[in-house]
């Protein structure tokens, strides 16, 4: 008994004395007069040579002492955020402001954890292009853009030009220019299965069609459409005649081709510029390619985005007018976040950094993409449970890429997953 | 071990075949879990570019400078804090996880009380868990009680190791004679004094192995703190590297180098404990 009686004493004097420790702040109450506190939580890599975030919030608080702003770096994935933040709401700690790729918001919004903020975003809504449609979901906007991937094209010049060819405007311009380097063992686009459910859907909205949208209070899945059987055809035509490489894009594989000059052009997002070529660093490569639009789909100059992110106003902000004020701020403050290698949604330009301006060649990196964000589809969204349908797309492009299957089937595992994630979050579609 | 070695008598010693089939082995292992080490240290020294284009096992360009640089850039001038954080962690951990794991061990083991089997069963299933799956039910529970983000948030789950109190319960069994224990009541010591004098003599071997065991998985763990952890500064050091891992275009080479130099706590530690390790796992192994 006695026994049993010391091991509770310790563990009541260890729990006791850990919750002694904890921060005290956390209890404390607001008075009038204090600083309104704002807690954001971000992803971005703050790597050498970049504004850091710190820094930049250092710079808001300094001129705002009423609305003080701390700014949290989460080191995981996108996926470990979400679980975080679901946590974090529920347990009325959740942060004000969070950064979110674009296809988390409908999810995100779906389950509560974002905030309406129409009326607020509404103030701002003339300094952002574009990704301020992807923020707003029915009419509801639950923050603001951050940074916007619209589909450019990436090529490498001096290849171009030994093999005569030009950037292809047109999808048949671009299937005669494959055929023409894939001759000489080079290639001008690569078929991507592990980037196909983003890049395949922002593709289909080049072409003028999209995926999904909403129809009064159901979710329409438009998988079939003509748009979406004319981007299936094109790769299809190009993967029979052997003239596009097919390997996965956040492989080394990639990497190295382009390193080693067989690639020598692919269509991107817009934020890959940002390190697409360091591979190039240093090498006598170094400076050889540009950025371009994309070839005309059938819609004209349009492009579809291709990931990206906002800063969200999450459940539970006590501040949310505040909150926004700041976000909008921050994603206005264009050349510190070029620095983080990020394409900003605001339609202010950004200057090119020195860095992409070497890699490029001196070309004026930004004023192109600031221009494809112009291009950018309106009404292009993501489903909620898009999260579900990234694996099976991936994994079924991962077949067609060695042989097994056509192009078409990517779209058909698309649409299949796309109603089964619909049905699992228990949202009507059509 | 007899300082003179002699050649064992030409029956008993292990033909040539048995004898090159070992070297064999060693070697084949040796390449095996040296390969990565010094991949590691080879690796560190490059450019992300000449990662992707130079061979593996080759030193090209010395750019152990520029990466150290890059790192503390990319760590915000972190890393060094980041390790000893992982050091303290783990250390703590490790030792006061070690006596829990080695007193419940021991109480199982040699006391008799009601419901000895059931706990020891419940401990036991908590070895079947993934501590992954635990991780986000800690991280509510720590969140509610106002712990998250602090260094107990990362030490008080690490604690508590259902492999260790299996180890010293295993180890209390063997070592820990019940006539001692005995003796030493009729002596007039207390469970308190017996325990801490005599029993922990007699299990220091599995004291380190224990030790070494929950200071490993303490430093390797990175789910617990990249949920519990949101401040750069309390942060351990596999989570601030995996924060330079999960962006499309890291930094690989200074990663390397963060990866070399965040396990040589590690390393120095082993080192330091190996003799007494091995010594430990002989003991149990001889005596019988």
């Amino acid at each position: 008994m006695r026994k049993i009686a010391l091991a509770v004493t310790l563990t009541v004097t260890l729990a006791l004395a850990m919750v002694g420790c904890a921060n005290p702040q956390d209890k404390k109450t607001e008075q009038k007069g204090d600083p309104v506190k704002i807690t954001y939580i971000h992803r971005l890599p703050d790597g050498e040579g970049m504004t850091k975030v710190a820094d930049i919030v250092k710079r808001w608080n300094d001129a705002n002492p009423g609305i003080q702003v701390t700014a949290t770096k989460f080191d995981g994935k996108a996926q470990a955020l979400a679980v975080k933040l679901e946590t974090d709401i529920k347990a009325n700690a959740g942060p004000c402001l969070a950064q979110l790729s674009y296809n988390e918001i409908p999810e995100m919004y779906v389950k509560g954890l974002l905030q309406d903020v129409t009326a607020e975003a509404k103030k701002y809504q003339k300094n952002y292009g574009g990704a301020f449609g992807q923020m707003t979901l029915a009419g509801k906007t639950t923050g603001l853009p951050q940074d916007s991937g619209p589909l450019v094209y990436l090529y490498d010049a001096k290849e171009f030009k030994a093999l005569d060819i030009k950037v292809p405007t047109t999808l048949d311009e671009f299937k005669a220019a494959a055929a023409k380097a894939a001759a000489k063992g080079k290639y001008i686009a690569a078929f991507t299965p592990d980037e196909t459910a983003y890049w395949l859907s922002a593709q289909t909205a080049a072409a003028g069609g999209v995926w999904y949208k909403t129809e009064g209070d159901k979710w329409k899945v438009n998988l079939d459409s003509l748009e979406a059987q004319k981007v299936a055809k094109f790769w299809q035509d190009m993967i029979d005649a052997k003239s596009v490489l097919t390997l996965d894009r956040w492989s080394d594989a990639y990497t190295k081709a382009i390193a080693d000059g067989r690639l020598i052009g692919n269509l991107s997002a817009a934020w890959e510029t940002g390190f697409a070529l360091d591979g190039l660093d240093g090498t006598p490569r170094e400076g050889q390619w540009r950025v371009a639009q994309i070839p005309d789909f059938g819609a004209g100059a349009k492009t579809g985005p291709d990931g990206g992110s906002g800063v969200a106003v999450m459940k539970g902000c006590a501040h949310p007018a505040e909150a926004m004020k700041f976000n909008d701020w921050f994603n206005t403050q264009v050349d510190d976040l070029a620095t983080q290698g990020l394409v900003p949604a605001a339609v202010q330009p950004a200057k090119t950094p020195a860095k992409m301006a070497r890699q490029f060649g001196g070309q004026d990196v930004r004023a192109v993409l600031a221009q494809a964000n112009k291009n950018l589809s309106q009404d292009f969204i993501y489903i909620p449970g898009f999260s579900a349908v990234v694996p099976k797309t991936t994994e079924t492009a991962a077949k067609v890429a060695a042989g097994n299957g056509k192009v078409a089937d990517v779209f058909a595992a698309a649409k299949t997953s796309s109603f089964q994630a619909l049905k699992s979050l228990g949202l009507p579609a059509i | 071990m007899s300082a003179v070695r002699t050649a064992p008598p030409p029956a008993f010693a292990p033909s040539k075949f048995a004898r090159s089939l070992t070297l064999i082995v060693l070697v084949v292992a040796m390449v095996y879990f040296m390969g990565p080490v010094i991949w590691l240290i080879i690796a560190s020294s490059k450019s992300t570019a000449d990662l992707l284009t130079t061979p593996p096992f080759a030193f090209s360009q010395l750019n152990w400078v520029a990466n150290w640089q890059a790192l503390m850039s990319w760590t915000g001038g972190q890393f060094p804090r980041w390790v000893i954080n992982s050091v303290i962690y783990s250390s703590l951990a490790g030792v006061v996880g070690t006596m829990i794991s080695l007193a419940c061990g021991f109480a199982i083991a040699k006391y008799q009380f009601p419901g000895r089997k059931a706990l020891l069963m419940i401990t036991m299933t908590g070895l079947l868990m993934p501590v992954a799956l635990l991780t986000v039910p800690l991280y509510v529970l720590f969140q509610t009680i106002g712990l998250a983000n602090t260094p107990w948030a990362v030490i008080v789950p690490s604690l508590v190791s259902p492999f260790g109190l299996f180890l010293g319960r295993v180890y209390a069994e063997a070592s820990v004679p019940t006539e001692l224990l005995e003796a030493a009541r009729v002596d007039g010591a207390g469970e308190v004094r017996i325990f801490f004098t005599i029993v922990l003599r007699l299990l220091g071997p599995a004291m380190l192995t224990i030790f070494l065991f929950i200071f490993v998985a303490t430093w390797n763990n990175i789910l617990l703190p990249l949920m519990m952890i949101s401040s750069d500064n309390l942060k351990p050091v596999t989570l601030g590297l995996y924060g330079m891992a999960s962006y499309y275009a890291p930094n690989k080479g200074a990663m390397m180098l963060g990866a070399l130099l965040g396990v040589l706590p590690l390393v120095a530690l082993f080192l330091a404990l190996q003799r007494h390790w091995r010594a430990g796992l002989a003991a149990g192994a001889v005596k019988g």
